[in-house]
């Protein structure tokens, strides 16, 4: 049998003289140095790739999404705020600001704590409040020829008519200047539109516009229901969209505008509106008795902040005016 | 039969003619630098194929994210202006958005420049340049940082009034 033994090195072989033939594992030495440190930094890549990969995956975190809903939260709690205080028919100007700054206050405080708990700051401070009227009647109150509904506003907003399509007049376009019923919105620096409502031959409630008395356009209708509500100022038919209702010329006019009430004898139902003066608080109207003080918009200040996210505004407040 | 380690095997065995130390010893050395001079070529071409796809990768991810993050604070800043208002008491506009990025990309520092239009990064070793399309509204005002965390901002007042902005946080 072969021999395959190996004698263990002595002394002398490894560090004395003999010991010159070992400076060959220098060599492998540093060979294996070169790929030990190849290997590492081939890892740390690859760490870098599956991390890279990873976060890539996950998508990307809009930073935005919180601070726009606290923007809406604030915006449409205030909202409510203004409708709910003056749905409730304060007693004067004064009482109704009281009440919109208290509840200003209270939605601060919920929005502190909601957003306290989600690791943001988020505060709302009311600035300041514009003064108008809210004006809710039904149609009968009005005069049967003309009325006017709002006179010298500059601002409008949440008019609704809630037509009882029993009692709209049944007519057509080309006849509904004089047939039907119809809101007049007058301007002082000249220029009118008119927005008649109706019920059109097919039997559907039908919206048409027409400009300076001019025959009007149909703009949109609905099957007839218990109640129709036309929207004039979000522009609205229904639970339908009615673009073009309201002039946008009457969005934000630098002048002040009529709101007439013609034909209201063609009609039943109740009529809406919020309206801004353009000088003083109260809006002057035909229909004084439906007539209350009311807040019209509210300005507050908004603040969020989070560990990487700073947002901060003013926003003025009128839900239900005209979009431009 | 044939004993294969007969005495010609023997004679093998005891032949030192040829068999030089010093011979072997070069030839060892010669052989294994040539051995290490392969693989360090070979591990170094594959470190820097993989270095280059490490950081274009990377730089994708992180301009990705901080063209999002410039769209975000685009809205927001818009968001800001919807309804603003302007009376006395009334706080300015201002969006400021921290975005968190590293340093280096795979060891290799970069920079970020935002225009109107794009996010560009860059490194210089390897010479990489990604442009990522960003679909932000408001003016950019052209920046180039150094890699890292970027803060973006806008503000209604102010020199930069109106636009986005783009600092090293």
């Amino acid at each position: 049998m072969a021999d395959v033994s190996v004698d263990l090195p002595d002394r002398e072989g490894l560090f004395g003289d003999g010991a010159r033939g070992s400076d060959r594992g220098q060599l492998l030495l540093v060979a294996g140095l070169v790929m030990a440190v190849s290997l590492v930094v081939l890892v740390v890549l690859l760490n870098s790739t599956i991390y890279s990969e990873n976060v890539a995956t996950r998508g990307i975190e809009s930073a935005d999404g919180e601070a726009m809903e606290v923007r809406s939260t604030a915006v449409g709690g205030t909202g409510e705020l203004l409708d709910s205080t003056n749905r409730a028919g304060p007693s004067g100007h004064g009482d109704a600001e009281a009440t919109v700054r208290a509840g200003v206050a209270d939605l601060d405080e919920a929005l502190a704590r909601s957003y306290a708990e989600r690791g943001g700051v988020a505060r709302v401070e009311l600035v300041g409040t514009e003064n108008g009227s809210r004006i809710a009647a039904a149609l009968a109150a009005a005069d049967p020829n003309a009325s006017t509904l709002a006179g010298d506003v500059d601002r409008t907003r949440g008019f609704v008519f809630a037509a009882d399509p029993t009692g709209l007049t049944d007519t057509d376009a080309a006849n509904a200047d004089t047939d039907a019923f119809h809101v007049d919105l007058n301007a002082s620096a000249g220029g009118s539109r008119q927005v008649y409502v109706y019920n059109a031959p097919d039997g559907n409630v039908t919206v048409a516009v027409g400009e300076d008395g001019g025959e009007p356009t149909v703009r949109c209708s609905v099957p007839p229901d218990d109640r129709v509500v036309v929207d004039f100022t979000a522009e609205r038919l229904g639970d339908r969209p009615c673009p073009g209702i309201w002039s946008p010329s009457l969005v934000a006019p630098g002048d002040a505008y009529d709101v007439d009430l013609i034909n209201a004898s063609e009609a039943a139902g109740e009529v809406t509106v919020t309206a801004r003066p353009r000088s003083g608080e109260t809006v002057a109207t035909d229909l004084t008795a439906a007539r209350e003080p009311a807040t019209y918009e509210a300005t507050i200040n908004l603040w969020y902040r989070t560990a990487d996210l700073r947002f901060e505004t003013a926003v003025r407040v009128a839900p239900g005016e005209p979009d431009a | 039969m044939r004993d294969p380690l007969g005495s010609g095997g023997a004679r093998f065995r005891d032949d030192r003619r040829a068999v030089s130390v010093t011979v072997g010893y070069v030839m060892t050395l010669a052989i294994g630098a040539i051995l290490l001079s392969g693989v360090a070529i070979g591990v170094g071409g594959v470190v820097e194929s993989q270095t280059e796809r490490t950081v274009e990768s990377d730089l994708s991810v992180l301009g990705q994210t901080a063209a999002a993050n410039v769209e975000s604070a685009d809205r927001l800043a818009r968001a800001s202006e919807v309804d603003r208002s302007t009376d006395p008491g009334a706080t300015a506009a201002n969006v400021s958005v921290v975005v968190r990025l590293p340093n280096r990309v795979a060891g290799v520092p970069y920079e970020i420049a935002v225009d109107d239009d794009a996010v560009t990064l860059r490194t210089e070793r390897p010479e990489t340049t990604l442009v990522i399309d960003h679909a932000a509204r408001l003016n950019v005002t052209p920046a180039t940082v150094r890699g890292g965390s970027i803060q973006l901002a806008y503000s209604s007042t102010g020199a930069d009034a109106g636009n986005l902005t783009v600092v090293e946080r």
